[in-house]
């Protein structure tokens, strides 16, 4: 079950968000460096195992664009559906998957149910009033 | 994090954060990325470099020695704790641009191994396989993930 909160949990720093980054946020900046870790996981690949064989993509945090596009992806790749099955089996174009999983601003509601019935994952909203 | 580290920014999906050194050599523009490893849904690679004024590309070998190099992977290390509290049940990979630079991280984690065990499980790469990180021991790369 993919679960997200909307509760807000104390975090260990205060991080600024700078909107200036967002852009360069979907750029690969260190191609060469991931290129290598890529070679090098090839042949040492760690076992997935080690997180306490869950193999659910948890996440309960504040809920935002990054958060979905996280889980829509991670579940996609769970289901090892490629971009283009997923939108034929959620009934959307190509690009409605592309953009949410590249953090696109603009998310309908809709479109995200669709996905995840698509994805048969449920999806469960916890809303927990700050005192 | 114990240790003095520099504030740093980051966007909005937590994924790339930027930090400023400061050295004899100046001011000087570094970012970290964390990006998905290929096949991989939760095998993210850490990646640092620093940025080039106006260019987009990082410098991806050459990292400017500006004599502030614990301070900078301690903000790195903050990076991480930011990164792994907005996505869960992720590993974080790394590994250096070189043998030397693997070097320096494997000082930099032992260093402040007892730090990092209160938030992560440290592993290293030794003799074809991954281990739990210990110190004196040459790695070939580490990974950590969140407690």
């Amino acid at each position: 079950m993919n679960e997200i909160s909307i509760v807000e949990v104390p975090t260990i720093h205060n991080v600024t968000v700078n909107e200036r980054l967002n852009q360069d946020a979907q750029k690969l900046l260190f191609p060469k460096k991931l290129a290598k870790a890529n070679t090098f996981l090839k042949k040492a690949g760690i076992s997935k195992d080690i997180l306490n064989n869950s193999t659910t993509s948890k996440v309960s945090h504040t809920t935002d664009v990054a958060h979905i596009s996280h889980l829509i992806k991670t579940t996609r790749l769970q289901r090892n559906l490629s971009v283009e099955d997923l939108a034929h089996l959620a009934g959307v174009e190509q690009n409605a998957i592309i953009g949410l999983e590249t953090h696109a601003n603009d998310i309908s509601l809709q479109i995200i149910l669709k996905i995840f019935q698509a994805l048969d994952a449920e999806l469960t909203f916890v809303v927990t009033l700050q005192k | 994090m114990r240790l003095e580290r520099y504030n740093f920014e980051t966007d909005k999906t937590k994924m790339l954060f930027e930090f400023v050194s400061e050295g004899p050599k100046g001011r000087i523009l570094k970012r970290v990325q964390y990006s998905l490893t290929e096949n991989s849904d939760w095998v993210y690679n850490l990646a640092f470099g620093d940025k080039k004024l106006g260019e987009d590309d990082i410098d991806d070998i050459i990292i400017t020695d500006n004599k502030d190099s614990e301070k900078v992977l301690a903000t790195v290390a903050a990076t991480v704790l930011v990164f792994t509290d907005t996505y869960k049940n992720v590993a974080v990979f790394a590994i250096g641009s070189t043998k030397a630079r693997t070097r320096l991280y494997q000082i930099g984690i032992a260093k402040n191994l007892e730090d990092l065990q209160l938030y992560f499980h440290v592993f290293g790469y030794y003799k074809g396989k991954w281990v739990e990180f210990q110190k004196n021991v040459p790695y070939e790369a580490f990974h950590v993930i969140r407690k």
